[in-house]
């Protein structure tokens, strides 16, 4: 990769805070108009040098350049009307109305108020809050899933070319997790943005990354694609974190998993009372259905099943053993 | 309730007026607590070792007593509303800036770091986001200072700023419930409103509290510079506690704008005691007071070695007090009015009548009769009963009493000889009978303006005014105006005009 086609560079970037070293001689390209994942267990630095692209954290040594120039030469002010940012607990000014926070950098950069209310409007409904009926709301009447759209909605309101998150999805339940997983992929198919993405968990930025950094105590482990890094752990960190992060959280899997895996009778006669469930729903999505009733019917493509508690749990058990098998 | 009901319907342009210089007081205040301790919280932000330092020593101020710090005011300040001023912005600081730094302390710090990403400056950061955040907690703050101010603000007429606390001591002093009620319960009222008010504003947009409190400054603002322009000359005139320094000063003011309606008279009523008053007028705080030739004699001058206990008729006191005034302070006691405000003996008019009383020699002749009701203090003095029975050879059984219940005594017949001051509305009140102190026994205490001489030099125009009262009112006239104002509650500015009115002194309708 050259120089010009990065969006973002670090140069022998290092980070020192009064209690020690938390970056030292880092190098790094990230390319433009991609997900770029900076993925490693806490403390590893890689919030760190998130903020170091925005100068909310000022290097000790070393360059950091934006657009090929240094961010130190930039107008703070200017390059951070560039760069959008969202943060872990979506940090929405709880003072303002959601249209207001949304206006937050497009009022600074001047843009006239109809065009701030039409951009506004069109970016609410592509993360499906209609504005007719979320503008107006304050952040507390917003769930966390919610609150984390208009966040998001937030940073790319102004158009930036560059969007910085800082581990956006982490404080949300696994199904709003997901799903805003899947609302970004399909945003960026749209914007194309360049996307930096701070998560400490290997399933996700396996998920969103078409690259991935992963940090350890202040250094870069490994930089690829998932398939890269999947395929070629470079040290024996990577290949650990890969193994122990990377298992995956069974009640991510369907109803459709446990029906394929045989744990689930076929009925043929449908029951008089009792509720169906499709058979893409999520596991975790039915437990309180499944708790309450010890049983939950499924329509698959291929016909009707009954699936118990039991045998989710024994899927689950299943897949964990599969994990720990380093599989 | 009637008489409480009777003092307020009488006393209503005054309660206004001191409403009015309460409010102005506190406002002032409360606006220099806010632009002092906001500003610092902003700055101390990121210092917190600063701020640290800060909330101790607002701490410390806030446990000194308010009177003491009044008092520890007045060498530096001087009186009036600027020391009063002072002392309630010190107490209204620490909670206005304990509560904006926290305020802005406990605003979430990914608020703060999403502002300074978003590209804020810090000027849009602080009116966007911190203020509005922590609005709720600075006007708390505000609301606890504001209390406090109104509450503290009655202290404030104890050194001649005015405001509520006036009533307050006017009452105290003249034993009138009713007046001490209006001061508190207007006060309280205030401090409920006004704190309402801010609760009310916080509720609601916080640019609201702004624009309030900048109309009430500009209307305060606006009034004193109103009265400012409308006067060539402003003199002040102030009093001792009491009808009587009231009742004088009214005069004076009278007297004075007559002779000359470019100058402009501010009294200061109930203004304090006389070390006060005499301090005041030597640092400049006020122009003129009535003082008293005796009191002259007894506290405010050096007399020679020896002379200590030394009699000396009325005239003596007057000119001796004058002239050691004069050397000693460079101040000018002008010619004395004619009654003496001193101690006399006083009888019922019966009891006079029916003994062919007059003076006090002529107590000789019924000294078995007499049971005497004295206060304590004239008992033990040498120029009171020890006197009487060194001079006049009497003795006189008694009983002690408190000042004011000698005279129940007399008038329920438990008593049939009290000692008063000579110009106590009591003598009127319960109908009492003077007796001439034929022997020049008790001490004289001539009352006149005392000003300063380079005052007195530079504006002899007002010397000839107040010279006018020299050698007028008499101690039967000036107790019958104490009682006008004491007891039928009539306006003190009304019983001055009247009696110079009747006197020719003052031009009927003048003003």
């Amino acid at each position: 990769m050259t120089e010009s086609e990065a969006a973002v560079s670090f140069k022998h970037v290092s980070k020192a805070f009064a209690g020690g070293t938390v970056i030292s001689d880092l190098n790094l390209d990230i390319p433009a108009h991609g997900i770029f994942v900076l993925v490693g267990p806490s403390g590893s630095g890689k919030t760190t040098t998130l903020k170091m692209i925005n100068g909310l954290v000022v290097p000790t040594g070393g360059d950091v350049y934006y657009a090929g120039k240094r961010v130190k030469d930039y107008d703070l002010q200017q390059l951070r009307w560039r760069i959008g940012y969202v943060l872990q607990t979506g940090a929405l000014f709880p003072n303002m109305t959601v249209a207001q926070n949304i206006a937050v950098i497009p009022e600074m950069k001047h843009v006239a108020p109809a065009e701030i209310k039409r951009t506004g409007d069109e970016l609410l409904a592509a993360v499906d809050l209609p504005a007719a009926d979320y503008a107006a709301r304050y952040p507390s009447d917003l769930s966390g899933g919610e609150a984390q759209r208009v966040g998001i909605v937030r940073a790319l309101a102004a158009d930036p070319p560059t969007i910085l998150m800082d581990e956006p999805f982490s404080a949300l339940d696994p199904l709003s997790r997901r799903q805003l997983q899947d609302l970004l992929l399909s945003l960026q198919a749209k914007l194309h943005k360049t996307i930096i993405f701070v998560t400490h968990d290997m399933n996700e930025a396996l998920k969103m990354g078409d690259h991935i950094a992963i940090m350890h105590e202040g250094r870069i482990q490994q930089v690829g694609t998932p398939e890269e890094i999947k395929q070629s752990p470079a040290n024996q960190f990577v290949a650990d974190f890969f193994a122990g992060a990377g298992k995956a959280d069974p009640l991510s899997a369907e109803f459709e998993d446990v029906v394929a895996a045989g744990l689930a009778a076929r009925i043929q006669e449908l029951p008089a009372a009792g509720k169906f469930i499709a058979g893409k729903t999520a596991l975790d999505a039915g437990v309180e259905q499944l708790a309450a009733a010890g049983q939950v019917y499924v329509q698959c493509a291929d016909g009707d099943y009954v699936v118990t508690a039991g045998a989710v749990l024994q899927y689950i058990a299943r897949a964990r053993a599969q994990d720990d098998n380093g599989n | 309730m009637a008489a409480f009901m009777n003092t307020l319907v009488s006393r209503r342009s005054d309660l206004l007026q001191a409403i009015g210089q309460h409010l102005s007081i506190s406002m002032i205040a409360l606006l220099i607590a806010m632009l002092i301790a906001m500003p610092l919280a902003y700055w101390t932000q990121s210092r917190p070792k600063t701020a640290n330092i800060i909330l101790q020593a607002a701490s410390v101020l806030q446990t000194i007593p308010s009177l003491a710090l009044l008092g520890l005011l007045i060498p530096f300040v001087g009186i009036g509303t600027v020391p009063a001023v002072i002392a309630l912005v010190v107490y209204a600081v620490l909670p206005i800036y304990q509560n904006t730094y926290l305020g802005l302390h406990n605003i979430d710090p990914d608020l703060d770091e999403a502002a300074d990403a978003f590209g804020m400056s810090r000027t849009r950061k602080l009116i966007k986001v911190q203020l509005p955040l922590a609005a709720s907690t600075i006007l708390g703050g505000i609301r606890t200072a504001l209390v406090m101010i109104i509450g503290t603000a009655t202290l404030a007429a104890l050194i001649g700023a005015g405001g509520l606390g006036s009533f307050i001591l006017l009452g105290i002093d003249r034993n009138d419930t009713s007046l001490i009620l209006i001061g508190a319960i207007s006060s309280a009222a205030l401090a409920l409103i006004l704190s309402g008010l801010v609760s009310w504003l916080s509720h609601h947009h916080w640019q609201w509290t702004a624009s309030l409190v900048a109309l009430l400054v500009i209307g305060g603002g606006g009034t004193a510079l109103y009265g400012q322009m409308n006067h060539d000359e402003t003199i002040t005139i102030a009093g001792k506690m009491g009808s009587e320094p009231d009742i004088l000063i009214n005069m004076y003011k009278d007297l004075i704008e007559q002779d000359d309606p470019h100058i402009h008279v501010q009294l200061k009523e109930n203004f304090g005691k006389t070390s006060f008053l005499f301090s005041a007028l030597k640092n400049g705080s006020i122009d003129i007071y009535p003082e008293f030739s005796g009191t002259v004699l007894e506290s405010l001058v050096k007399l020679p070695a020896g002379q200590l206990r030394t009699h000396r008729t009325a005239a003596q006191t007057s000119s001796q007090a004058t002239r050691l005034l004069q050397e000693q302070d460079q101040m000018r006691l002008l010619q004395p009015m004619r009654y003496d405000n001193t101690y006399a003996l006083a009888v019922t008019k019966s009891f006079a009548k029916a003994n062919h009383l007059r003076t006090i020699s002529d107590l000789a002749r019924v000294q078995d009769k007499l049971h005497g009701g004295f206060t304590l203090e004239f008992i033990d003095r040498q120029d009171g009963l020890k006197g009487i029975k060194k001079t006049y050879g009497l003795t006189i059984p008694n009983r002690s009493f408190e000042p004011a219940l000698r005279y129940t005594a007399i008038h329920n017949g438990k008593v049939n000889i009290v000692d008063a001051y000579s110009t106590d509305s009591e003598l009127r009140q319960y109908n009492l009978q003077v007796l001439r102190d034929d022997k020049q026994m008790f001490p004289s205490y001539r009352g006149a303006p005392l000003m300063k001489d380079d005052f007195a030099k530079k504006h002899p125009q007002i010397v000839r005014s107040l010279n006018k009262l020299a050698g007028h009112i008499t101690s039967s006239e000036m107790s019958e105006m104490n009682y006008e104002v004491n007891v039928k509650q009539e306006s003190t500015a009304k019983v001055a005009r009247n009696y110079l009115e009747k006197h020719g002194l003052l031009r009927k309708g003048a003003r």
